[in-house]
């Protein structure tokens, strides 16, 4: 009976526009803790959650209140707390118009937005060119997004993507959303398990409805441990995978090595105002532990998602920035110089700070891999070594635009560019050898996955056109075309091409070139550092020019062993 | 050897930075042109093209004399050399692999065997059946539409085909036209159905002489016909509304443990029926006589018994166990496919086989009434001189009927539903034009071409060269013509090639991500039938395990699904002779450069040395 009855709860309407309410001392944390099965992975439902309302609303709580109470109120309450709350974000101009919404806004609620007649006309153009393969326009692709926000909340208010309910055959069997309590033998376990499990949940409901501390705190503990024990044990995941990923998304351990970075960026700045010796040692004792950090980071999210994290951009960000400051210290060793670790710093926290702000473009959540990138030993290794070279490469930017920053404002301090030159070298040369190898490993792979050793595809001749352009320069070195401007002029243009193999394939020739959507996915932002590196080159260019007449600058050859 | 000057320009450091620039250039330009016009068009344009051969031949050719030019090498060279070394030895793998390597798809269905392979050149095929010829002749494909003489073909006489215009992505728009010859076409109209919510344009023709053509358009069920006499129309005005259920289309039977149970359709229809001595129910949920697969979902296209299929639910009487209920789809035409919905999740299955038997000779315009949708009909009498309409609601009852002209809306009296006659034509045929499409990168290149050819036939009377006279052809399509005397049937295809043995396909698997249906992994169980040998030979083919065989490598690169058909599973079919080549060229270009740069960095002010010293 209480079956028919629980969700008769969820849809009792009054019309009113209040707003979410505040439940103080209610305890989220059971409920954060236990399983979902989304997007073809098991994962707690603080993640599940986090990520709903960061598409949503593209924040990471609301107005003070967690993802999961977010969650939570959207499932019990949603018409009288939320459907009238402004949560959706959408920023497109263009789109607004279409919808008749007030441009001045950049969210709305759920209510104005559904069954707005400007959407449903500009999703249905876009509906008709999709099935004939046609672009879509950046407003339709807009659209589209709007459409999956506002199913992604149907979704959850009616409780359908609640998919929490384990099945008990384990393995790829789909588990069962919470609506399959409505349903007269919907679901596999044991008739009484199943009563009472529908009994604690309606309990619940009613803590959460009347603002029962004790009743939502009490049932909500025991909704969690019943899960685990009793519907399904031997499928049910375990508290530590689960609490380690709920581990992951608190530490945040990416934005944590970025800080440190900062911290020790800052640290090496003062010993090269000051001089003194201390900040120096903090710095790079600082630099070591961001590194560390990164490194846990990366190896939590390894055992999470069970495989490399490098196959997608905001992954490959993450590795990248890792293996730029690991090459630094790797170089510092070498040379004591901290000038090294600075520069990289600068490069590793720009990339983490990015990685960490736009979910849209470098979107951090941990999704099931394509079937060829399964299991993959050659991929693994191929994807690791190319991204690994653009660290170095990475690296050898940072030097070259410290170069071209003695070229801009001390051209004639011949002794430094001198050293900076070589170990922009020595990175480079870490970049070839990774790159050439990384780019034969890929014809490895193709070959084994595909059947083609080389395919003329953008991807791998965009590899294979950044190494190209660091051959050039190496070659251009001996035939005496480039000293020691030139060859740190070039050095810097020559990651270009890695920028394009790199982001460029998948964001600009992957929506064509003449597209609306040239602005967007970051577009923006690599135009605005092309720019900036372009100018820094002239100056330092006309700077060297000026120097050059009356100071012999080229007279040594370099680098020097 | 510095005395031959040419040899000295290939082998100089400067041509070295040039050449190694220009391939740079040249990539990074077809990288953009690929992302605008798609992989194929970029094999058109460059990589496939003798320019760009000379472009690589001209670094393999530097880098050689490059390396000569430095004989007797060093100790410290060693690096040196073998890069470069390893560089020729992978552009001579290459080139073996671009001029006699193999890259084609076989689809194989599923309990069937194949032999042909596809490869990716289009070629228009020449079949003369009757004399047992077959010409391929090669159709250059091009990234943009292509309005020039492409091919011509000659058959004597003065007689021959022209291909004269390419369109490398077609989307197929079907458009009516009036037919060129009178009595050739049949009648048509084409309209607007819509209310306030809902627009949509079809056409209809009236193909049958004495039968009305139906087509189901969601919430309407439209028909058209032709009226021979004033009876016919009086007929068509008032029609008589017969209350009683229309016939049974068929029989389902049930068979368990061999044991079988007949039922009329239309008697499971009405609700559950008890059989087995009241041990089990069954119900039809839906009948669907001509079942079609969309957007992954079965619907009914129309009443014709075409692909007949029936929803059903069995359950045991008097239990409410889960695992008692079971649904089924099943299909007239293939009785052989498994039935029950979600079996692998099912502990235990009921045990029954369904199937089904078709009446014959099943008129089905008498379904029409007592279906669930309104009607919408039209009528022109015979000689096209006259229209007419009808509509009915959902019961039957005519709603409002008489004479109608194109342009003018007219309500239909159901679901605030208006019409309008957009076009008329009493003898039309209908023409399947491409409209060409805009690359979209990302996509996929798995677009249609098609191909326009003119025919020019000196046996019948010369036919001008304008579009009217020509026909377009779509990629895979084929046509029988009448030329020079001959019956020619011509298709516009991907070449084909056969291989000595067959692969025949046992078993198509897929697994999915949990809880999802996205494909996780999928493998063919397959067998090799070899008659040189007279082996058979069994073999899995999965992702990233492919199968060799005969010199030829099969690799799982695909598949398709649909409802209603057994599923495919599509190899890439490849055979590679410079492989290995690349391979060593590969490896001893690796150690190379490792040598060169951390066993000794100045290898190349060594070499400059030298050579300032020499001349």
């Amino acid at each position: 009976m209480s079956k028919i009855l629980l969700f008769s709860f969820f849809f009792f309407s009054l019309a009113g526009n209040a707003t979410p309410e505040n439940r103080p001392g209610f305890d989220f944390q059971p409920l954060a803790e236990i399983a979902i099965q989304h997007r073809g992975r098991i994962k707690p439902l603080d993640t599940f959650a986090s990520e709903s309302l960061q598409f949503v609303t593209g924040k990471r709580e609301w107005k003070g209140k967690g993802p999961v109470e977010c969650l939570v109120g959207w499932l019990f309450n949603f018409d009288r707390e939320w459907e009238n709350e402004e949560i959706v974000r959408i920023n497109h101009q263009i789109l607004k118009k279409e919808m008749g919404l007030d441009p001045e806004k950049s969210f709305f609620s759920f209510n104005e937005l559904q069954g707005n007649e400007g959407l449903r006309r500009v999703l249905k153009e876009a509906s008709a060119k999709s099935r004939n393969k046609e672009r879509l326009s950046e407003n339709e692709k807009k659209a589209v997004i709007v459409e999956n926000q506002l199913e992604l909340i149907g979704d959850v208010f009616t409780g359908q993507s609640f998919t929490i309910l384990p099945n008990p055959e384990g393995g790829a069997a789909s588990w069962f959303p919470i609506t399959s309590l409505n349903i007269q033998g919907g679901l596999p376990y044991a008739s009484d398990v199943t009563e009472r499990f529908a009994i604690t949940l309606k309990s619940m409901v009613e803590g959460f409805l009347n603002k029962d501390v004790s009743l939502w705190n009490s049932s909500s503990q025991k909704l969690a441990v019943m899960l685990s024990e009793d519907l399904a044990r031997g499928v049910y995941p375990e508290k530590k995978i689960l609490r380690r990923e709920m581990h992951y998304n608190c530490l945040r351990p990416f934005r944590l090595s970025w800080i440190i970075y900062v911290m020790g960026f800052i640290s090496l700045m003062l010993y090269w105002i000051g001089r003194k010796s201390i900040f120096q040692t903090v710095g790079l004792l600082a630099m070591v532990t961001g590194l560390a950090v990164h490194a846990y980071g990366f190896i939590l999210r390894c055992l999470i998602a069970g495989r490399p994290p490098v196959t997608n951009m905001y992954e490959s960000v993450i590795w990248v920035t890792w293996g730029c400051v690991f090459f630094a210290m790797l170089i510092w060793w070498a040379y004591r110089n901290s000038v090294i670790p600075t520069a990289a710093s600068v490069f590793a926290i720009v990339g983490l700070i990015l990685a960490d702000n736009i979910p849209l473009v470098l979107d951090p959540s941990i999704n099931p891999l394509e079937p060829v990138l399964r299991s993959n030993y050659w991929l693994t290794i191929h994807v690791l070594t190319i991204t690994l070279s653009y660290a170095a490469f990475a690296l050898s930017l940072c030097l070259g635009n410290v170069v071209m920053g003695y070229y801009v404002f001390r051209p004639t301090h011949t002794a430094h560019i001198q050293n900076y030159s070589l170990y922009m070298y020595r990175a480079m040369q870490i970049g070839v050898i990774l790159l050439a190898a990384g780019n034969i490993l890929g014809g490895f792979w193709a070959d084994y996955s595909w059947g083609r050793f080389w395919g003329w595809d953008p991807k791998e001749v965009w590899a294979l056109i950044a190494l190209l352009l660091y051959l050039a320069v190496l070659h251009g070195r001996f035939t005496g075309w480039l000293k020691g401007f030139g060859f740190a002029a070039t050095t810097v243009v020559s990651f270009l091409g890695v920028l394009m193999a790199w982001y460029g394939v998948n964001f600009v020739l992957g929506v064509g070139l003449h597209s609306y959507g040239f602005g967007s996915g970051g577009m923006g932002w690599v135009m605005g550092y092309v720019g900036i590196q372009v100018a820094f080159i002239v100056v330092g260019y006309l700077n060297y020019k000026k120097a050059k007449s009356t100071h012999n600058l080229d007279s040594t050859i370099f680098p020097k062993a | 050897m510095m005395k031959f000057p040419l040899f000295k320009f290939f082998s100089s450091l400067k041509l070295a930075v040039i050449s190694i620039l220009l391939l740079a250039l040249v990539l990074t330009v077809a990288t953009c042109l690929e992302s605008l016009y798609g992989t194929r068009a970029v094999y058109v344009l460059v990589y496939g093209t003798p320019w760009f051969g000379g472009v690589l031949f001209l670094l393999g050719l530097n880098v050689l004399c490059a390396a000569l030019a430095r004989f007797p090498w060093k100790k410290s060279q060693t690096g040196f050399v073998l890069t470069h070394l390893g560089i020729i030895t992978l552009l001579i793998g290459s080139f073996l692999t671009q001029k006699w390597g193999v890259d084609a798809n076989m689809p194989v269905t599923e309990a069937s065997q194949e032999n042909e392979i596809t490869l990716n050149n289009l070629v228009l095929s020449v079949t003369d059946e009757a004399k047992n010829v077959k010409k391929e002749f090669t159709i250059t494909e091009n990234y943009r539409e292509n309005i020039s003489k492409i091919l011509s073909v000659n058959f004597g006489d003065d007689s021959q085909i022209t291909v004269d215009r390419f369109v490398p992505r077609a989307v197929a728009e079907r458009k009516l036209g009036e037919s060129p010859i009178s009595g050739l076409g049949s009648p048509a109209v084409r309209f607007e159905l819509f209310n306030s919510k809902f627009r949509l344009e079809e056409a209809i023709f009236a193909q049958h002489p004495s039968k009305p053509t139906e087509i189901n358009l969601g919430p309407a069920l439209v028909t058209f016909q032709t009226l021979h006499s004033g009876e016919d129309l009086k007929k068509f005005l008032a029609p008589k509304v017969s209350k009683s259920l229309p016939p049974s289309p068929g029989f389902l039977i049930a068979n368990l443990k061999g044991k079988e149970y007949r039922f009329t359709i239309s008697e499971v229809q009405r609700g559950f029926v008890p059989f087995a001595g009241g041990q089990y129910e069954v119900r039809v949920d839906e009948y669907l006589p001509h079942a079609v697969v969309e957007n992954n979902r079965l619907l009914n296209r129309s009443n014709d018994p075409i692909n007949p299929a029936l929803h059903l639910t069995i359950r045991e009487a008097n239990s409410s166990d889960s695992e008692a209920v079971e649904k089924h789809t099943i299909f007239a035409n293939f009785p052989e496919f498994s039935t029950l919905h979600g079996a692998h999740s099912k502990k235990k299955a009921l045990g029954f086989k369904f199937r089904m038997e078709i009446a014959k000779n099943n008129n089905p315009s008498l379904a029409i009434v007592g279906n669930q949708r309104g009607q919408l009909a039209f009528a022109q009498t015979v000689e096209g001189s006259k229209l007419y309409y009808r509509t009915q609601g959902k019961e039957g009852w005519v709603k409002a009927k008489g004479e109608i002209l194109p342009g003018v809306i007219t309500p239909t009296g159901w679901m605030d539903l208006q019409f309008k006659i957009q076009e008329w034509l009493p003898n039309a045929v209908e023409q399947t034009i491409p409209r060409s499409i805009e690359f979209i990168s990302g996509s996929g290149d798995n677009y249609l071409s098609a191909i326009h050819i003119v025919e020019s036939n000196r046996n019948l009377a010369s036919i001008q060269s304008d579009e009217s006279s020509g026909w377009w052809l779509f990629e895979g399509q084929g046509k029988l013509i009448n030329i020079a005397g001959r019956e020619l049937f011509i298709q516009f295809i991907r070449k084909k090639l056969n291989l000595p043995f067959s692969i025949f396909l046992e078993k198509f698997k897929i697994g999915t991500d949990p809880g999802t249906t996205k494909a996780a992994s999928y493998e063919s169980d397959v067998v090799v039938k070899d008659p040189s040998n007279g082996t058979e030979q069994k073999a899995n083919i999965s992702m990233n395990e492919p199968l060799k065989y005969g010199g030829y490598t099969f690799y799982q690169a695909s598949y398709s699904i649909e409802e209603g058909r057994p599923p495919v599973s599509v190899f890439s079919v490849n055979f590679d002779p410079g492989r290995m080549i690349k391979y060593l060229g590969s490896l001893i270009m690796c150690l190379g450069i490792l040598t060169m740069f951390y066993m000794n960095p100045h290898y190349l002010s060594l070499i400059f040395k030298r050579k300032e010293q020499s001349r």
